[in-house]
């Protein structure tokens, strides 16, 4: 599925389909979701694609989280993929991981990555192999917390522009997994696997363009409104 | 009026008072039985009572003895169905839910000042002419189809390990024995005499049978419609179909409806049909049935009558699960291209799943620990995320964005899940399915069919002796 410029989704509800209210089945937000970032083991499997001639920001933000500078986005400047992240040490760190040998005609072709979080170090796949690991101390920032993840942007509400990272992107598939970071097992996960928490592979989208969660859960993730859109 | 006010207003009168017994009739016209809801079993009408009273269809000695039971302030037994919810839990019953209809509640005054001798013009009725069909669906049998009463003369009925299925003791017992068609029928004879005061009075209309599109007193109907020089523009005209019949009835079905609508004689037409799960295997089931025909006459219909609604009724069995996932994404896809704001209902098509009780050989319960939960989860699932996420029950659509499954037909795929999940097995699952796996011994041989073939997902099933 091709997520347009200027049209990120976000990963941000589950659907209550035990609760009713005024004819309607209840949406609430996904806390346990929205913040597993700071749970100590967890994976994000990314599978995506960045045309050349795809509509991006200079950075084009392939997913992100509202908060100060996260997420996975290819930064066209340097010509490289980027991860970046903030931790608290009395004052925020910036961490900036830059994949210099992950251009943009790769991008073009189509990436696996998986990116997987032991404790107090992440680790980065392509294609099932592990291209970096990186140790980092102090816990994320709460900026992070209780905010949805974003795809095909980093941060659409970010004050600065320079830090919403758009971009137009073909997702084949997303997904977040609690407690395995064995890559092994990650590339034959299950969607309905018990410590799936969210699995998309783009492939049922309804009439008002949600995408179907295909894990047990019903976080069914929708475009963001145009309210938040700045 | 809310449910809790129709109840403590129907309690005024008596604790078994039901508004139903007034208003609400369906007339097996083709063996001349009758009840008001279907809760109670039909009984049946004498011929002598009905040439006294041609109204003894609907306002029978047996009916009028209930209403004079409900009126005194007792519970007729033969509505326990009701007592049973109302006793034993804190929902309301069918009593107040038919009672606060709108065929029914306005009448409530009229009705309590009525003497129980009194005849009463109903205001919902339900009507089958003949049992004459092209079909014999393997859950029906000879009073409602003549091509099972065929079999059943050839072959006689399923002689099973605890029971014999559709035979012909039941009827004989019960003298239910179905007029045919080409026979004068002093049951339709008297429905004639009555038609004209009935017209005039009815809120829904609902022809069923047997196939009504091969009656010719269902044609007499709708003829009936377009001539009136005084049309009843607040009837609700229902017809159940097969829609497996000649393009020449289906096209002519098409017409009639057109010109009533467009003619302002009626309120609103739905058109009820039914599939059980999808493609052969829905053939298997309802024998006769061509699956792709069925759907191209839905589309027919959805496409020339723009504001008919088609119900898809499902009589969810044991053969219905593995491809059920299959009818809901078709019915859903149909939801979407047959979609606009001019329709009837809110929606072209809509879905309705309940379960089958009877045979209990066929149940769907039978399959408890051969398969999972997981079917109707998927089920649910898709539903829900095709739902637009309101009941649209209430809401009539404005624009595609709203186009979706309704709260009511995901809950009567939860009441499936929730049915399957609580069933424990007894000594009447073994019972059941040793006549279900005799049953399809038999029915394959009768009717040229391979259950293997057709169903590869019951193989270790049928095997489990």
């Amino acid at each position: 599925m091709t997520i347009e410029y200027r049209n990120p989704y976000w990963i941000k509800y589950e659907w209550d389909i035990k609760t009713i209210q005024e004819g309607k089945i209840v949406k609430k937000d996904n806390f346990e979701l929205q913040n597993v970032l700071f749970k100590e083991n967890y994976s994000i499997i990314c599978n995506f694609k960045i045309n050349e001639d795809y509509l991006k920001d200079e950075k084009a933000g392939v997913f992100g989280k509202a908060g100060q500078n996260f997420g996975l986005n290819f930064d066209s400047k340097i010509d490289s993929l980027v991860f970046e992240f903030r931790t608290n040490n009395k004052s925020p760190k910036f961490h900036c991981l830059i994949f210099d040998k992950i251009k943009s005609e790769d991008i073009s072709k189509g990436l696996n990555m998986v990116i997987t979080r032991n404790k107090n170090t992440f680790s980065f796949f392509i294609e099932g192999q592990l291209i970096k690991e990186y140790n980092f101390h102090d816990e994320l920032i709460d900026d992070y917390k209780n905010s949805p993840f974003f795809l095909g942007a980093l941060n659409p509400g970010a004050k600065d522009p320079k830090d919403r990272c758009y971009s137009q992107i073909d997702f084949s598939l997303f997904s977040i997994v609690e407690n395995e970071t064995s890559i092994e097992k990650l590339e034959s996960i299950n969607p309905k696997d018990e410590n799936v928490l969210c699995y998309y592979d783009f492939k049922r989208i309804n009439i008002i363009k949600n995408v179907c969660d295909e894990s047990n859960n019903y976080n069914f993730i929708e475009l963001v409104p145009k309210e938040f859109i700045s | 009026m809310n449910f809790n006010e129709t109840k403590i207003k129907l309690d005024k009168i008596g604790c078994g008072f039901c508004l139903a017994k007034w208003t609400q009739v369906t007339m097996h016209l083709h063996n001349g039985m009758t009840h008001s809801c279907h809760h109670p079993a039909p009984h049946k009408v004498s011929l002598e009572e009905l040439e006294r009273n041609p109204t003894a269809l609907h306002n029978s000695k047996t009916k009028k003895l209930a209403r004079k039971e409900m009126l005194e302030g007792k519970r007729p037994s033969e509505c326990q169905y009701c007592w049973n919810i109302e006793d034993n839990s804190t929902s309301f019953s069918d009593r107040v839910f038919k009672s606060s209809e709108p065929w029914s509640e306005p009448h409530f005054e009229d009705i309590t000042n009525l003497h129980w001798r009194e005849d009463y013009v109903p205001k919902y009725v339900e009507v089958s002419f003949s049992n004459v069909c092209n079909f014999k669906c393997v859950y029906c049998g000879p009073l409602y189809s003549s091509k099972w009463m065929e079999e059943i003369n050839k072959h006689g009925g399923y002689d099973l390990p605890s029971m014999e299925y559709n035979g012909f003791d039941e009827i004989e017992k019960n003298k239910t024995k179905p007029y045919k068609h080409s026979e004068q029928n002093p049951y339709v004879d008297a429905f004639w005499d009555w038609w004209p005061k009935l017209y005039d009075n009815l809120d829904t209309f609902r022809i069923t049978g047997g196939e009504p599109l091969l009656s010719k007193d269902f044609w007499g109907v709708l003829d009936n419609i377009l001539s009136s020089n005084t049309p009843n523009k607040n009837l609700k005209l229902s017809i159940n179909s097969n829609l497996g019949v000649d393009d020449v009835l289906i096209n002519k079905l098409i017409d009639k409806i057109g010109k009533i609508i467009e003619e302002d004689r009626i309120k609103e037409c739905i058109i009820y049909t039914s599939c059980d799960t999808y493609g052969g295997q829905a053939e298997y089931v309802r024998h006769g049935l061509n699956f792709e025909t069925l759907f191209n006459n839905v589309e027919k219909i959805l496409t020339k009558l723009d504001k008919v609604t088609v119900v898809v009724m499902s009589t969810f069995n044991i053969f219905s699960i593995f491809s059920y996932d299959k009818l809901i994404e078709k019915i859903y896809n149909l939801k979407v291209k047959h979609f606009n704001t001019k329709r009837y209902w809110n929606s072209p098509i809509i879905l309705d799943t309940s379960y089958l009780r009877y045979p209990s050989f066929l149940s769907f319960r039978l399959l408890k620990d051969y398969v999972t939960k997981d079917y109707f989860e998927n089920f649910e699932k898709y539903m829900i995320f095709n739902s637009s996420y309101r009941s649209l029950n209430f809401y009539q659509p404005q624009s595609i964005e709203d186009v979706g499954f309704s709260l009511k037909e995901i809950e009567k795929i939860t009441r499936l899940k929730e049915y399957f999940e609580s069933y424990e097995k007894d000594d009447k699952f073994y019972t059941d399915k040793r006549d279900f796996i005799d049953f399809t011994l038999k029915y394959d041989i009768r009717r040229n069919l391979n259950v293997n073939n057709t169903f590869p997902e019951l193989k270790s099933f049928l095997n489990d002796n």
